[in-house]
């Protein structure tokens, strides 16, 4: 199936990027795509799969083109909060029973809501594929039928309690609630966190859960990737059966994305009272996977960021030693994209100094680019990374629906490596003189009472910590 | 089969003719009827090659030729456990030092070598393409044989460590982790000891150079390599660079101080003003990994809280909400060290009393007043044999699992074993294990949240007594 032998890329790439760029992504493409079937059933559904017969596991990923961009404000955290409702049990599957089941014959399941989409995967021995697909295609076709005021609240709560942990529990945990609200305009459903604004979670009712059901969770919003040992003439057989049947549901709506741009630049301070150094994140608005502009934004995330040897950190942890830890990454969501800097400061370093020393780094990016030197290690990565992502029937199914659902093409991971290694520093040069622009939100995050340790203090900034009663940022 | 046939055919039809929404003509589709699995296709745990070279170095190799990558990874027997008292964070800062330059090249120097072939070479090993995994021994081998311990970079690696460390004791979960083994095994147990910033700040370039000379050694240590090789040329290659390494210092041998003597159980409470949840610790010193009912205690482990869905899981977050998730295992350490069975999870707050008392319930309850059934007791063999093929899919999930099993004092054919013994194992063996170690007058229990929410209820549910601790688990007055 897969070329068993490496073809050294990467020595091509040292050897000066000789190769003639077609015959390179023609390698590439061999060495890195997901080999895919697509079919799509007559109500909407798309099937894609991918036969691997190296381990006897299969992997099974439903993905629905729905997120928090498709909630409205006032039920934010909604689209978070319906996926929980989803392991509720069905009209043939009890309450608790999907886990039971799953972990029952040693699979493995869970299920993950973003701004985009709610995609719901088991892995299971590979025997068990036809449990999965009755499973899935049970709570797609008959969920409904189960849904009751005391299981949404006993949900309501654990999703609560999720939020605890993951964003009340960790130190600036409410940063990233803070940059989706900063970033994005109250009229770009970008705005809200997935979490949503927890007040919001109260008001959900049993007729969200079924109108919620009945516009999002369908066929033709849906899509059932496979990856694994099976037989593939089986498996459509399999899932025609299954998911066949179900009605193709009415069309879909779908948000409209505001393209207001930040135009100045936001200062904004985070206080908390655990931290005990602090922190500084400056972000921009970029691209989303509708723009080609991606390949190089993560190029230029990486030129910036990469472990060790980055600009920032070789400047910052290492020759001037003011930092214990910096990010730099390209989030790109299917329709709008941000580039944050991170830098977190040993206790006693100056954020206004570290702010200085990124603005001079990116300005040099800008002005000069990266050189020729710089893109091998992150080509590297690229090649090393993807290849080490293709042992993973699980990884694989991920991809190639993620692909399919948000740009249409199941291949879009294998074109986005192709896409990096193609990046060249002027291209580099070129997004970040496009992006990197005054208007930006930069975020100082201090210990609770050291507001005086916020960057540049003497210009005017809002403090957005949120008030104790879990305000919205 | 011809009802099979039936089916089959009509959910053809439907779907060639779905058009609108025409549930009627696809109702021969009985979604009540579930699907009855055929037989598993066998898994078998990979061949392990193993060679001991003259230095005592352990190598084990796999072959795995799905793809053209390689894992690499370096097993040391002497871990932190070794460092000495006031010196705690020793053994990781040398670790971690290795990376910091080498006799032949700077630290800047080595990372631009690993930069140049996409692969970060971590002390502890890499995984990357055949066709890097030459390069990036020899730059392994350079790290664990001739680093330079340059005193500017031990500067720097122990300032990020104090950072992060006074960071982490500001963290309810963290603290409590911390006072939790501090109180089960004593504080002067190598169990226990963990670093400080304050032990950071002492350690000198002549310790790491001594822990080295003394602990950094080929006979303790396990070389893994599983992917696309042949293990004739891994076993030369491997000689190459690190056949000169000189045996000797010394060999890292289990741990036999005396622990703690077990105490009547108590509720040790920390508090955390404002925090939303709290941490709950709950857990016990259990047998070493050589008891005859090894496999007993791991399935009444499943069963009770070692997976999502198991009894803890549905009473906790299930049942009553309390929490977004609960696990309790086992820590298995070499034999004759004993291990810790221990869960914890993140309660909300106000039900931080009703959770310990749903805990301590369900612990009572596996030692027989609600024995497993037979689903929970299939379930639980399946969680850990029918999961095989899943946990060991990818050439890194198989390096980590051969390095735990060599820092355990286990030989590679643990899987064979676990899966020829859990599925003969009856409810009255896991009963039998629950009533052996799982000891509810002798529990540690560890919490750390905002006392005045938690401790007037918790007083009131009257399940063991509450003593109020500092961040080091000394009782407060």
């Amino acid at each position: 199936m897969r070329p068993t032998r490496f073809f050294p890329v990467a020595a091509l790439l040292l050897a000066g990027g000789m190769a003639p760029a077609a015959l390179r992504a023609q390698r590439v493409d061999a060495e890195h795509a997901v080999p895919y079937t697509r079919t799509v059933l007559p109500n909407g559904l798309t099937l894609l799969l991918n036969e691997d017969h190296s381990s006897p596991i299969v992997a099974l990923h439903v993905w629905y083109h729905v997120g928090s961009k498709n909630e409205v404000p006032g039920k934010t955290g909604f689209a978070h909060l319906f996926e929980h409702m989803m392991s509720e049990g069905s009209e043939n599957v009890a309450p608790g029973e999907y886990r039971l089941l799953i972990r029952g014959m040693g699979g493995t399941m869970n299920a993950e809501t973003n701004e985009d989409r709610t995609e719901y995967y088991e892995v299971v021995p590979s025997n068990q594929l036809e449990t999965v697909l009755w499973m899935e295609s049970d709570r797609m076709a008959t969920l409904l039928s189960r849904v009751d005021q005391k299981r949404l609240d006993t949900e309501r709560e654990i999703v609560r309690n999720e939020r605890r942990q993951v964003i009340d529990g960790a130190v600036f945990g409410v940063a990233n609630d803070i940059t989706s609200a900063t970033m994005f305009p109250s009229d770009n459903p970008y705005h809200w966190a997935i979490y949503g604004v927890p007040a919001d979670l109260a008001a959900a009712t049993l007729d969200d859960v079924r109108q919620f059901f009945r516009t999002y969770y369908v066929p033709r919003n849906a899509i059932v990737a496979l990856s694994g040992d099976f037989n593939p003439a089986q498996a459509r057989k399999l899932v025609a059966k299954y998911f066949g049947s179900i009605p193709a549901g009415a069309a879909v709506p779908r948000p409209t994305i505001s393209e207001t741009r930040l135009t100045k630049e936001t200062r904004l301070a985070l206080e908390d009272a655990r931290a005990r150094a602090p922190w500084i994140r400056i972000a921009w608005r970029t691209a989303g996977d509708d723009s080609r502009d991606q390949y190089a934004l993560s190029v230029l995330a990486a030129v910036l960021g990469r472990a060790r040897t980055g600009k920032l950190s070789k400047l910052l942890l290492y020759d001037r030693q003011l930092a214990t830890a910096d990010t730099a990454a390209n989030f790109d969501w299917e329709k709008v994209g941000v580039l944050f800097i991170e830098v977190r400061a040993r206790p006693e370093a100056s954020l206004t100094e570290i702010e200085r020393l990124v603005d001079s780094v990116v300005t040099d990016v800008k002005q000069h680019g990266p050189s020729a030197a710089d893109l091998v290690p992150i080509r590297q990565d690229t090649a090393v990374g993807r290849l080490l992502q293709l042992q993973s029937d699980h990884e694989k199914a991920h991809t190639l629906a993620e692909g399919a659902g948000l740009t249409g093409n199941p291949g879009f991971y294998a074109q986005r490596v192709r896409g990096i290694l193609g990046v060249t520093p002027a291209d580099v040069q070129r997004v970040a003189n496009t992006y990197l622009g005054s208007g930006r939100m930069v975020l100082s995050m201090v210990p609770a009472g050291k507001l005086n340790q916020v960057s540049k203090p003497e210009l005017p900034y809002v403090n957005a910590t949120p008030t104790a009663a879990g305000g919205k940022p | 089969m011809s009802a099979r046939r039936a089916v089959l055919a009509c959910a053809a039809i439907c779907a060639a003719s779905m058009i609108g929404p025409r549930a009627a003509e696809c109702q021969v589709l009985d979604r009540r009827h579930r699907p009855v699995a055929p037989p598993a296709r066998a898994f078998v745990f990979p061949k392990v090659t193993e060679h001991v070279l003259a230095n005592g170095l352990r190598i084990q190799v796999v072959e795995n030729h799905e793809l053209p990558i390689v894992a690499v990874r370096m097993a040391m027997s002497a871990d932190s456990t070794e460092d000495p008292a006031g010196k705690e964070g020793l053994a990781s800062v040398t670790l971690a030092m290795l990376r910091e330059g080498t006799a032949r090249a700077s630290a800047d120097q080595l990372a631009r070598e690993m930069a140049a072939i996409g692969t970060p070479v971590a002390p502890a090993g890499f995984t990357t393409t055949t066709s890097h995994v030459d390069r990036a021994l020899d730059l392994l081998a350079d790290m664990w044989l001739h680093p330079a311990f340059a005193d500017s970079a031990l500067k720097r690696v122990e300032a990020l460590r104090a950072a992060a460390l006074r960071q982490q004791q500001a963290v309810p979960s963290y603290v409590a982790r911390a006072i939790f083994y501090r109180l089960l095994y004593g504080s002067e147990h190598p169990f226990f000891r963990a670093p400080t910033d304050t032990s950071i700040a002492t350690i000198s370039r002549d310790d790491v150079v001594r822990f080295h000379d003394q602990y950094v050694r080929p006979q303790n240590t396990t070389i893994i390599v599983v992917g696309d090789v042949r293990p004739a040329s891994v076993l030369a290659k491997l000689t190459r660079v690190f056949g000169a390494w000189p045996r000797g210092g010394v060999t890292a041998a289990p741990h036999t101080e005396p622990v703690a003597p077990r105490q009547a159980t108590t509720i040790f409470l920390h508090d955390a003003p404002g925090a939303s949840q709290a941490t709950v610790f709950v857990g016990e010193m259990g047998p070493p990994r050589t008891a005859p009912d090894f496999f007993a205690l791991e399935t009444a482990n499943t069963l009770f809280g070692a997976i999502p869905g198991s009894r803890l899981w549905q009473a906790l977050r299930e049942r009553h909400g309390f929490t977004y998730g609960v696990l309790s295992t086992s820590l298995w350490r070499r034999s004759p060290e004993p291990s810790t069975i221990r869960g914890s999870t993140n309660v909300n707050s106000p039900k931080t009393d009703s959770a310990v008392v749903v805990w301590l319930d369900e612990l009572k309850a596996m030692r027989g007043e609600r024995a497993p059934t037979d689903e929970e007791l299939e379930r639980a063999r399946m969680a850990q044999v029918g999961s095989l093929p899943i946990q060991l899919e990818t050439v890194d999930q198989i390096a980590t699992a051969l390095v735990r099993l060599s820092l355990a004092g286990e030989a590679p054919d643990f899987y064979s074993r676990l899966a020829a013994r859990v599925p003969a194992l009856t409810t009255s063996d896991i009963t039998a294990a629950a009533r052996k170690y799982f000891d509810p007058d002798h529990l540690v229990i560890v919490i750390v949240g905002d006392r005045k929410t938690i401790e007037p209820a918790l007083r009131a549910a009257n399940v063991a007594p509450v003593v109020i601790v500092d961040a080091s688990g000394r009782p407060i007055s």
